[in-house]
């Protein structure tokens, strides 16, 4: 079966990429503008607004693999495109839609497939929101969608929770942050986010809507993630931040770090070498009491985590050979 | 869920399946471990988050030798988090061999094993945000951490032992998310215990009397009952609910309120040493994992059972601090800010007699002859304790002499006359007040005079310094400031004979059987160590306890809907 992955230079779309060729039964195929990222895989070039060059490239697959991230525009309009060509398929692909936790919004507490969706965190959420409800409009009228909401995927290759948690804990900006940062990490391993897209694949009687949230069962408050993460990186003795010295992060130094990645971005200059901020957004996060309940993925694919543990030190041991250490 | 008790009305009764009196070291983490093994809770806590004096006076009650021991509203705090919203944070295993009958020491012997509680001192570790569970400094801290004595190796001394300090946590502050949200758990402030009610045979506890401070009287009613209070209120409610038995719940053998113990500890000697000034590293240091650690200097059991001592821990410690001829302008400032500082931590700063306004003025001088040192100290203490989120445990003075004193703490000889009693008084909700007849034994004094004599014995072999000890002064010295505040240990000792203790192995009260303990008043013997690591243990052990119970009860438990 040949399966389209839209966004699949990307993080995890790339990973997915590669757990599909080394099956038998899937052919992926990345839609990229660029070159295929993964070694020997057929690339079309498309732009994913065009409904034209979109319904061409779906016309042979029986599976969209939908890991399109971006600005909100790029993720509500992608996803409006995609539904209205595939609506107008003849052959009903199946899609699978990477969607997110921030759907929840600021809720705490257990959150279920079934927990209503929450627009009140900022654009990110809101866009991912959109995108679910235009994707359901394709399962109401037939088609198969597979919506999977993962916590914040780390591993190897992860920006956001490997590379910038282990940039700050070895800067010794990060640490432990008490009760702001006793929130649920609801950590997935990226290898397990791309499992749970097979699994989705390989489902035989499928039809209609299924909702997948994905966080780790082992995975623990983000406290002892900086802990454990500080640990195998050796970024010790861990710190531990006052309240006092959060606020000078969130608020002197993320601001004109967020202003300079902005105007970089504009020219597009390349500012990897930045330091890395943390924005109260996300330290709101850190200490947000939402827990994924991973359990119905459990039931319905028997599905097998990554342990926190093997994910903690391969992270660690990736980080370190790619940034060294500080 | 987090309630006030105002919103109660007169005569109601709240169902729940395990009701815990007592919101502080371990009640929080017991609650939210019940509630995460499915349990519907109910933690009744009688104060409001922060002190508030009118609550914090029900623990008001006389003390027979006020030398010895000091008022009854001091150290403890009837709050959310109890007394972990005021304390230093010191955490430390007891050691297997204060779990061992010794022949030596009366009254001794625990009916649990050392490598029982293991496991639970590890998860009480994390509750405390002490770290890893590693009290020894060859594994706990980072290879090439300087000894404290350099070249002290000795059979007869334990040097590697090590204590933890926790954030110190308030557990109120820390857990309060966790609280609000589970759904399996309340918890009701403003709820005040004031009588544990029996079923008319005495066999189990029929429901728990409350009242709110304004008088309004409800009742709890569950399937099990934690008493999660310290170890005088322990002994006050147990002793107070005598409406079945005369003699109070669980006291059919007047055990209840006997036993009373702290610690022995105090200020004591001249230690010198000899060698280069870097060679001691009395500080703390800092482990991998960001805890602060410091060393302490014990005998070794073999020892303690060779010389039959009570457990006794040493500290290097600065010289007194009331006496201005140290010369340093840090401890004389001090001397002098004691008054702003709170009572718990002030009292024993006052480690001599006052002579005067001469006396105030050398003190003076010495901050306004070094105000470098006492700047820099300043400036270290603002940055390190009063602004950090982890703090500086105590004040560590350089070493700039080799003059130390030591800072002794021991376990008492368990005396079943040092002992907690009602009075014919009542506070403002009517229940009985206390009064506090605390006692230590010769042996007590003893113990601590051999373990020092050992130390100083291995300093003399060694060469490495010289330890003087004012032999006429040194019970005087040792009992300057009388039993040590806020470790109130045995009061509702653990045993395995009802007519010597008060709970059974599994804290259950003999004789009754759907109440426990978790509280430092089971502690049989008090160790060197402070309590609050070990009655965590304990309680978080009693968690694990009654969830088989149940289970082997067949009582079907929620799946766990962690938060």
């Amino acid at each position: 079966m040949n399966v389209l992955v839209l966004g699949g230079s990307g993080f995890v779309g790339q990973v997915i990429v590669k757990k599909l060729l080394a099956q038998e039964a899937f052919m992926p195929i990345v839609a990229s503008r660029g070159p295929s990222p993964v070694k020997g895989v057929r690339t079309v070039a498309i732009n994913a607004l065009d409904r034209a060059q979109l319904a061409r490239a779906v016309s042979d697959v029986g599976c969209v693999v939908n890991c399109v991230t971006g600005s909100k525009q790029t993720i509500m309009e992608t996803s409006e495109s995609l539904v209205s060509v595939l609506l107008n398929t003849p052959h009903k692909p199946k899609l699978i839609h990477m969607s997110t936790m921030s759907v929840y919004g600021n809720q705490e507490g257990l959150v279920t497939e079934s927990t209503g969706l929450e627009p009140n965190i900022g654009w990110y959420g809101e866009a991912k929101i959109a995108a679910e409800r235009a994707f359901e409009r394709y399962a109401d009228q037939g088609g198969s969608l597979y919506i999977l909401r993962p916590g914040c995927i780390y591993g190897p290759g992860s920006q956001l929770w490997t590379d910038r948690v282990g940039k700050l804990l070895s800067s010794r900006r990060l640490g432990d942050l008490a009760e702001a940062g006793d929130g649920w990490s609801n950590l997935v391993h990226v290898d397990d986010v791309a499992n749970a897209t097979l699994h989705c694949l390989q489902a035989l009687d499928d039809h209609g809507l299924n909702r997948f949230n994905l966080s780790a069962p082992d995975s623990p408050r983000w406290n002892r993630y900086f802990h454990d993460f500080a640990m195998a990186l050796e970024a010790t003795p861990l710190r531990y931040l006052s309240s006092k010295a959060v606020l000078v992060e969130t608020k002197l130094v993320a601001p004109p770090i967020k202003v300079m990645e902005r105007v970089f971005s504009k020219f597009r200059v390349r500012a990897e070498w930045l330091p890395e901020s943390m924005p109260p957004s996300l330290v709101r996060l850190w200490g947000q009491h939402i827990k994924l309940d991973s359990r119905r993925i459990d039931r319905v694919f028997n599905f097998r985590w990554t342990s926190y543990s093997d994910g903690v030190n391969e992270s660690a041991e990736y980080f370190k050979a790619r940034f060294g250490r500080d | 869920m987090i309630k006030n008790a105002a919103d109660i009305r007169e005569g109601e009764t709240l169902d729940s399946e395990v009701v815990i009196v007592g919101a502080g070291a371990a009640g929080i983490p017991m609650a939210l471990e019940f509630a995460e093994a499915g349990f519907q809770v109910l933690l009744l806590e009688s104060g409001e988050p922060g002190q508030n004096d009118e609550i914090q006076s029900l623990y008001s009650g006389t003390v027979t030798d006020q030398a010895l021991h000091n008022p009854t509203d001091t150290y403890r705090q009837r709050r959310l988090g109890g007394t972990t919203a005021i304390w230093g944070g010191r955490c430390v295993p007891f050691d297997p061999i204060d779990f061992e009958k010794r022949p030596y020491l009366n009254y001794s012997g625990w009916p649990i094993k050392f490598e029982q509680l293991t496991p639970f001192f590890e998860k009480a570790n994390d509750w405390l945000e002490a770290g890893a569970y590693d009290y020894d400094a060859r594994t706990a801290l980072t290879p090439g951490t300087p000894e404290q004595i350099k070249g002290l190796e000795s059979v007869r001394l334990h040097t590697n032992s090590l204590e933890r300090f926790s954030r110190p946590t308030d557990l109120y502050i820390r857990y309060k998310r966790r609280l609000e949200l589970h759904p399996n758990l309340r918890v009701l402030s403003g709820a005040n215990c004031i009588g544990i009610r029996l079923s008319e045979q005495g066999g189990q506890v029929e429901h728990l009397e409350l009242s709110t401070l304004a008088g309004t009287k409800f009742f709890a009613k569950g399937i099990n009952y934690v008493l999660s209070v310290g170890g005088i209120e322990t002994a006050r409610l147990l002793l107070a609910s005598n409406d079945v038995n005369p003699s109070g719940v669980g006291n059919d053998h007047d055990v209840v309120g006997r036993f009373y113990q702290c610690h022995i500890a105090g200020n004591v000697g001249k230690l010198t040493f000899s060698g280069p000034i870097d060679s001691i590293h009395h500080g703390y240091d800092v482990s991998p994992e960001g805890i602060y650690c410091r060393r302490r200097i014990m005998l070794t059991e073999l020892e303690q059972k060779r010389l039959a001592v009570n457990n006794v821990v040493l500290r290097l410690h600065f010289p007194k601090i009331i006496d201005p001829s140290h010369k340093n302008g840090v401890l004389s400032s001090l001397f002098i800010l004691k008054w702003f500082i709170r009572y718990e931590y002030a009292v024993r700063l006052k480690d001599g007699n006052e002579q005067g306004i001469l006396h105030y003025l050398k003190h003076v001088m010495n901050i306004v002859t070094t105000p470098l040192d006492t700047l820099a100290f300043a400036f270290n203490w603002l940055r390190k304790r009063s602004l950090a989120s982890r703090k500086f445990p105590s004040v560590i003075l350089t070493n700039k002499s080799n003059l130390f004193s030591l800072e002794v703490h021991g376990e008492q000889e368990p005396n079943p006359e040092s002992r907690i009693t009602l009075t014919g008084d009542k506070d403002a909700l009517g229940v009985p007040k206390i009064n506090i007849d605390w006692r230590y034994t010769k042996n007590d004094i003893s113990s601590a005079r051999k373990t020092l004599q050992v130390f100083a014995d291995e300093l003399e072999r060694t060469g490495l310094g010289k330890l003087e000890i004012d032999e006429g002064r040194f019970e005087e010295e040792l009992m300057r400031f009388g039993a040590y505040g806020g470790h109130h240990i045995g009061t509702a000792r653990m045993g395995v004979d009802p007519e010597t203790s008060v709970v059974d192995e599994n804290l259950k009260v003999h004789g009754v059987s759907n109440l426990y303990i978790a509280s430092s008043a089971v502690f049989p013997t008090s160790s060197q160590a402070n309590p609050t690591l070990t009655l965590l243990a304990l309680g978080l052990r009693l968690v694990g306890h009654i969830t088989l119970k149940s289970k082997d009860s067949a009582v079907q438990r929620r799946p766990s809907a962690s938060v």
